[in-house]
């Protein structure tokens, strides 16, 4: 890969030789050399592990390695997609990051219209602040500050439930719950982030039209729901086309780390990442991992190319490629 | 010039980048860590091989070795004791690498799975699975390298060598300890008198028969209790040996005499079990414990069951897990062994060892050595443990170094704790070799063709077992006929006839 | 923008109460941990935890540095990775996204493709660990954490926006004054892109300040754990007790396990520097993700 990249500034270099003598093909290879560090990492990091995928179509024998073990054709995909799990490993995973996309857009862009009703910058930053918080946790230190309030003994929230003279709730044992809490989780971490997203766009909207918006007798309410949200419009296809790109991905930390990997919750909390880790470290069988990650790559580069296009279509900018 | 100056520059970076990683790695670990500095004394010692070539004629051969315990610096000093011992008796150095037990499971699955040059790590039936581990072709077959161990052959029983096998080929050394397993309860010792006068230990056949201990305590502290009783150890009072683990359905008596698989967790038994929890908890007894992150603790009102292994020898009271305060062990069922009790803990060699008679050889010298047993599991004298005035072991209460013999090797070797009673080891084997032996003892089942059942029935298993196991779902008898009526469509049925067939051939041969 | 006058004000309180709100939830969960990890044990047990404990003590802070070896080991560690992983990953990162910011550059587009497709396809964790491991040697070695992190191609594309914005008259006069490509990405697009650099050396920190999942792959040495990676295994630890004394074994085997205020106040030291360290970055921040919004 490496060569065929200087092969290739090489003989571009050449052609572009003919229109301008040796000052291009300097800034060439400078512009190579200063991206040949990335190139490099990438290359070692990435693409050589991409050999191993191979091993989805294995079926592993320790003794004889990844390139050794003998072919199994498509055994390791027929086996997760016949597993009782892949229904519920599926469903809970698009589920999920369909609720995340569409409720996180909602709130995200309902906290930013506020945040653009707050003229005094000293607010305006303390409510940023406060609000980007979540988003430096780590879910190790989320699932610490989650055991605070929904500890069976110590637990805020039972402690008060008690004091409302109810019962005490297990809540690392009642699936019914986790729905509601994973998604509240979601959003807590990742409103404050994204509204600012939506936000910076607002404040770009030129202020006369707002202004014309006034003299016109345009309301708060109609101000917001025919200047800003049209204006803002195209931000939110893009965040919400780039989401969709990675609805067959789940983070790994919400689902494993903050409910503890509590085995009866696992109807709720069992996504495509999870399902791999446990493959892989709990069953011991890599075959089935990595054919599940083959999937998940595979539905992901669709996806992506998909939203890609479309992307382009909204705006030829916006392509990544 | 200059643009070939620049991109030279600019790849002796990456280069330097990627050189300076491996080569700083080397120094960087070698100040830092216990460990490396065995890696980097491969070379120390291969020099220190040419310098004493004249009394040790073997070249010294390195071996790896993976097993639980915590990574502390007090470890240093063990180690080079031990490899002291090594050299001198064996011409072996081994490369310690002990694993946080919490993380051993997954950092021992990518050593294995990476094919990592390791030669021995540690399995057994509840993590890093061995069973799993032997139909990847993960391990080494032993049964030609014992051929020149007659010692470590003779250090072990052959019905625990007879468990060991996979298929009728050993690949694992267990780690001799208590094999005869047995249900027993940890009791604080403010209420051993309370559970003496509730409980009668010898005929205890049920949950229930330990309702009136429970009770008496739950009645003084309401909804505290926390009840850490799990049902796969209660199997030994119910007399059900699963096959495949505990949360896989597929289990055989261990008191009738006709061997006929069945599905345990449809049973009377595990209705009862559920049914008598869920009655604690409605009570107010019992709160429910064991997700939630739990702590240290000194109530003993808190705890006041705990499941807990009887190993005869240490009915002094003693400590134990995360109890803040002494217990005294109560065996409340028949001792048994089966294949489990044997597989609970091996050494293993890896299938790709460059040096596996080497790794035997080690094998048996751990299991063989006291002297070297008895360093590996208390530590150096005088600082992590001192000797009483018969000659016991009594670990210091500020000793550094933490470990358990049966994470390493045969504990039989092992010099008595002062916590033990002169019996000791003694007692254990006369338990061992009068337990009463499972029918099924020694067969181990071939799992190739039930992969996707098996995986399926856990599935379903770990979403009821808690909710089950801790009494925490009301109509308990619409919820155990709710999960098995999931597990026969998660293929129970396959399973238990597939073991049964498996029984029934292996019943033939022998 | 200027609103209706009458109406207007109140939905600016009513934004200022819900942003409150919101800003509230963020806080109570950080103020639980900091105030826990003050609370006097007994005082726990007996009234469960609270934002106003009965009994204040520095119990869990004098326990956590009695012994502090490890908890000044797992910082070095940290700080370790965290610093010279930000600043290699910003050094190549910066460069690479200039390169693709510079229309002129002929494998722009094949280069694009070439860091983008990473973010879609992965050879899975063996394999790499495989290669980290045996073919790079860096099992137990801090380089472990560092090196395969330090590519994020979303950052590298949010800085290539960055670099994207700024006019081509800026490099047109430079070429024309003779600069070289280094000269105008360290002299000039460097200082132009402040707040954008900013925003993603922020990113780069927080991913290897809370990164713990690396450690539990490459790292076995309790001397090399980072910080998250600790808080990692005093969760765990309990659970794997419990496991040992059913599984049989741990009779004898007794270990003081830490109490619920002192896991808090090592979660707090843990996050300390990340709360300390915000409000200097929180400047650009916000205005670099402005930017790197308007071109998603």
């Amino acid at each position: 890969m490496e060569n065929a990249e200087k092969a290739s500034a090489g003989t571009k270099g050449t052609t572009k030789k003919r229109k301008f003598p040796k000052i291009l093909h300097k800034d060439q290879l400078e512009l190579f050399s200063m991206m040949f560090p990335v190139y490099l990492q990438v290359f070692i990091f990435c693409y050589i592990p991409m050999a191993g995928a191979v091993v989805a179509f294995k079926r592993y024998k320790v003794s004889k390695g990844i390139f050794g073990s003998p072919w199994c054709g498509l055994d390791n995909f027929k086996f997760f997609f016949k597993s009782m799990d892949a229904g519920r490993v599926i469903r809970n995973t698009l589920g999920y990051n369909t609720v995340f996309i569409i409720l996180g857009i909602i709130c995200a862009v309902f906290v930013a219209v506020l945040l653009s009703m707050i003229r005094s910058r000293k607010s305006l930053k303390f409510f940023q602040t406060t609000m980007l918080f979540p988003h430096f946790m780590s879910w190790v230190v989320v699932a610490y500050m989650l055991v605070t309030f929904l500890d069976y003994k110590h637990g805020m929230v039972n402690s008060f439930l008690v004091k409302l003279g109810l019962e005490k709730i297990s809540w690392y044992y009642e699936p019914k719950y986790w729905p509601f809490f994973l998604v509240a989780i979601y959003l807590w971490k990742t409103i404050g982030y994204n509204s600012l997203v939506y936000y910076s766009s607002i404040i770009n909207v030129d202020s006369t039209l707002y202004e014309s918006g006034a003299i016109d007798g345009c309301n708060t309410w109609q101000t917001i729901r025919h200047i800003m949200l049209p204006m803002i419009k195209p931000t939110i296809i893009i965040m919400a086309i780039l989401a969709v790109g990675n609805i067959f991905r789940a983070d790994f930390g919400l689902f494993y780390t903050v409910p503890q990997n509590s085995g009866t919750l696992i109807s709720v909390t069992d996504v495509v990442d999870t399902y791999v880790y446990r493959m892989m470290f709990v069953t011991g069988d890599i075959g089935i991992a990595g054919a599940v990650g083959l999937i998940q790559s595979l539905v992901g580069l669709i996806l992506v190319s998909v939203v890609n296009y479309l992307a382009k279509r909204v705006d030829k900018d916006l392509g990544l490629f | 010039m200059k643009k070939a100056l620049v991109l030279i520059l600019v790849l002796a970076m990456c280069l330097g980048l990627v050189a300076c990683s491996s080569s700083v790695d080397t120094t960087n670990t070698t100040d830092t860590t216990s460990d490396a500095a065995t890696a980097t004394a491969d070379n120390a010692s291969s020099s220190e091989t040419q310098k004493t070539e004249a009394d040790a004629p073997k070249e010294i051969v390195t071996l790896s070795w993976y097993f639980m315990g915590d990574d502390t610096e007090a470890n240093d000093d063990v180690y080079d004791a031990a490899n002291e011992l090594l050299e001198r008796d064996l011409g072996i150095h081994v490369e310690f690498h002990p694993i946080a037990p919490g993380d051993y499971e997954q950092q021992i699955k990518l050593v294995i799975n990476s094919g990592e040059d390791y030669d021995i790590c540690w399995a057994s039936n509840w993590r890093n699975n061995y069973m799993q581990n032997v139909n990847n072709e993960a391990f080494l077959a032993l049964d030609e390298y014992l051929e020149d161990c007659p010692d470590l052959v003779a250090a072990i029983p052959e019905s625990l060598w007879e468990c060991s096998k996979v298929n009728g080929t050993i690949y694992g050394v267990t780690c001799q300890q208590i094999v005869a397993r047995s249900t027993s309860v940890a009791v604080p010792v403010d209420y051993v008198e309370l559970f003496d006068g509730t409980v009668d230990v010898d005929n205890v056949t049920s949950y229930a028969d330990l309702t009136d201990y429970i009770a008496a305590i739950g009645a003084e502290h309401p909804a505290e209790v926390i009840c850490e009783l799990d049902w796969q150890d209660f199997v030994y009072v119910y007399g059900i040996e699963a096959i495949l683990g505990t949360k896989i359905p597929g289990a055989v008596s261990l008191v009738d005499d006709k061997i006929t698989v069945f599905n345990q967790f449809d049973t009377d038994a595990w209705r009862e079990v559920v049914r008598t929890r869920r009655e604690w908890m409605e009570a107010g007894y019992t709160m429910p414990g064991k997700a939630e992150v739990g702590t240290t603790t000194d109530k003993q009102y808190e705890r006041p069951l705990e499941i807990s292994t009887y190993i005869p020898g240490y009915e002094n009271d003693t400590m134990q897990g995360t109890n803040n305060f002494m217990v005294t062990q109560r065996q409340i069922s028949d001792a048994y062994v089966t294949t489990g009790g044997v597989t609970a803990t091996m050494m293993c060699v890896n299938v790709n060892s460059t040096h596996p008679a080497e790794a035997v050889k080690f094998l048996e010298y751990l299991n063989t050595s006291s002297e070297l047993m008895n360093l590996l599991t208390f530590g150096i004298e005088g600082r992590d443990y001192e000797r009483t005035a018969d000659g016991k072991v009594q670990r210091l209460e500020d000793r550094q170094y933490n470990q358990s013999g049966w994470r390493l090797g045969n504990t039989f070797v092992l010099d008595l704790e002062a916590t033990q009673s002169d019996e000791g080891i003694t007692a254990v084997a006369a338990l061992n070799a009068s337990a009463k032996a499972s029918k099924i003892a020694g067969f181990t089942p071939d799992t190739t063709n039930i992969q996707l059942e098996m995986t399926n029935c856990q599935s379903v298993v770990e979403e009821y077992y808690d909710l089950l196991n801790e009494g925490l779902t009301a109509d308990t008898d619409k919820v155990v006929d709710e999960m098995n009526a999931k597990l026969e469509t998660a293929g129970v049925k396959t399973i238990i006839d597939e073991l049964q067939s498996q029984i029934n051939a292996w019943l033939a041969e022998k | 923008m200027e609103f209706g006058t009458g109406k207007g004000k109140g939905v600016k309180i009513f934004s200022y109460i819900v942003l409150a709100l919101f800003a509230l939830c963020c806080i109570i969960p950080l103020l639980n941990i900091i105030m826990i990890s003050f609370t006097d044990s007994s005082s726990i047990d007996t009234y469960g935890y609270s934002l106003f404990p009965k009994v204040l003590t520095l119990e869990a802070y004098e326990l956590l540095f009695e012994n502090p070896t490890t908890i000044v080991d797992a910082y070095g560690v940290t700080l370790f990775v965290t610093i010279v992983g930000t600043f290699l990953a910003v050094l190549i990162g910066v460069q690479f996204a200039y390169g693709l910011s510079r229309k002129n550059y002929v494998l722009r587009n094949q280069s694009s493709f070439y860091l983008y497709f990473t973010m879609l396809f992965s050879g899975g964790t063996v394999p790499i660990y495989i290669l980290v491991t045996q073919y790079l040697g860096l099992k137990n070695s801090l380089w472990a954490l560092i090196l395969p992190y330090i590519v994020t191609p979303y950052n590298i594309f949010l800085i290539r926006t960055f670099i994207q914005g700024l006019p081509d008259t800026v490099f047109e006069a430079a070429k024309i004054d003779g600069a070289g490509e280094y000269t105008i990405l360290y002299k000039m697009v460097y200082p132009m892109c402040k707040g954008g650099i900013a925003t993603v050396t922020l990113f780069y920190l927080l991913s290897f300040w809370n990164a713990w999942y690396p450690c539990l792959l490459y790292i076995n040495k309790s001397k090399l754990y980072t910080l998250q990676y600790m808080l990692h295994v005093l969760m765990g630890k309990i659970e794997t007790l419990n496991m040992e004394v059913a599984n049989g074994m741990a009779v004898n085997y007794f270990q003081q396990l830490p109490e619920d205020s002192l896991r808090m106040a090592t979660c707090l030291v843990a996050i300390g520097p990340l709360i300390v360290a915000f409000p200097f970055f929180q400047k650009y921040f916000v205005r670099g993700i402005a930017v790197g919004a308007v071109k998603g």
